[in-house]
């Protein structure tokens, strides 16, 4: 006859060893996975800033067409990265709109907005505003 | 024979606090190094960045245009700034020409001839674009195809000043029937640093042209050999005294 006395201080020991293993692993992976998605957003909000603040455009020459009855504008993107852009056109009280032209690095692209008969020295302004916000405008006075 | 006693009373919560802190730094640890990163990146980005407006805002071009006997049109190109730049693009109205081009400092070039067939009462408007952004406009103004061939806006002498001193008086002379004769003069106040006065000499015809600035009584500066030759040279001269 062999005694079993001791096998359930063996037990709970396993147990309790089992347990704090599960609830530390639990834990240590839920820390994990949060330090992780806290560091996965810090960079892409640090990456979007940083695509905010390096955008560089400037709108190039704009003319009016009147036998088109289109404002024509050139949009120059000398930033490193590719832009999308809005353009508002404001004459007098009309709006004229333009929505996302992609426009890529160190490109010109010309954007063509039918706003009607225009006549001379009527003032068109003209706004290039960029998904990331930023903005560039040109009073161009029709010839 | 000697036993010592040692207790052992402790040394979980001292494992236990080293497990936690391990756990701890091996979670966070790779958080922090990644952010880190981010962070460089964004002042790595925001220094290139910020060097290339300051190029930009140094890049400093003039140019003028002439036609050549074909009434094509030649622009020549001078890079006055103190950093090179890469010629992009010429305009002649709303048309684009790519170019490509780089100029070094203090050097030019010349692009063209561009064909226009120019018939009369023609005018072509020329701008110059740099890589970076800048757009530059001659500074005669526009080019025009007149009923006696090409004419331009305006032939300049423009005079910057720098010189110590607040007023200055600007004399223009021209070479003519073997003496320098006094075409025009102005007074120009310094602003900000420097003076700036354009003259226009449309009106006197190609030569060579000299200036004189005096301050009070005193000659500071007194230039000949400036020649208008236009559209076989610039149409604007500068002077710098």
């Amino acid at each position: 006859m062999r005694t079993r006395s001791g096998i359930s201080p063996v037990i709970a020991t396993v147990i309790l060893a089992g347990t704090v293993l599960m609830i530390g692993g639990g834990i240590w992976s839920y820390s994990l996975g949060a330090a992780s998605m806290v560091a996965t957003d810090y960079t892409k909000t640090t990456k979007d800033l940083v695509h905010t603040i390096i955008e560089r455009f400037n709108i190039e020459y704009v003319e009016y067409n009147s036998t088109s009855q289109n404002v024509s504008l050139w949009v120059y993107n000398y930033g490193d990265i590719q832009i999308k852009v809005n353009t508002t056109i404001t004459i007098d009280n009309s709006v004229y709109r333009s929505y996302n032209t992609i426009i890529d690095s160190r490109e010109i692209e010309e954007i063509d907005v039918n706003v009607g008969v225009l006549t001379s020295n009527d003032v068109v302004s003209v706004k290039i505003l960029t998904e990331r916000e930023n903005a560039d405008y040109e009073v161009y006075y029709v010839q | 024979m000697k036993y010592t006693m040692y207790s052992k009373k402790g040394v979980s919560t001292i494992l236990g606090t080293l497990i936690f802190i391990g756990i701890l730094f091996s979670a966070y640890a790779p958080m922090m190094l990644t952010m880190r990163q981010a962070d460089s990146y964004y002042e790595q980005q925001k220094h290139q960045v910020s060097l290339l407006d300051d190029e930009r805002s140094r890049e400093d071009l003039t140019f003028y245009v002439y036609p050549d006997l074909s009434d094509n049109l030649i622009v020549s190109v001078e890079n006055s700034g103190p950093t090179s730049l890469k010629v992009v693009r010429v305009w002649i109205n709303n048309k684009i020409q790519e170019e490509s081009t780089w100029i070094q400092s203090l050097d030019s070039s010349l692009f063209g001839p561009y064909v226009v067939n120019p018939t009369e009462g023609d005018s072509f408007n020329i701008r110059v674009t740099t890589e970076r952004g800048n757009v530059y406009e001659a500074d005669s103004g526009e080019i025009k195809y007149g009923p006696v061939g090409w004419e331009i806006e305006s032939k300049i002498i423009n005079v910057l000043i720098s010189a110590p001193g607040t007023i200055f008086h600007i004399y223009i002379y021209k070479w003519e029937n073997e003496v320098w004769e006094l075409k025009d003069d102005g007074q120009v106040q310094k602003i900000g640093g420097t003076a700036y006065k354009p003259f226009e000499i449309s009106a006197f015809q190609n030569g060579e042209f000299r200036v004189k600035i005096t301050r009070g009584s005193s000659i500071i500066h007194d230039e000949d050999g400036l020649m208008m030759e236009w559209p076989e040279g610039p149409s604007s001269l500068w002077v710098y005294a």
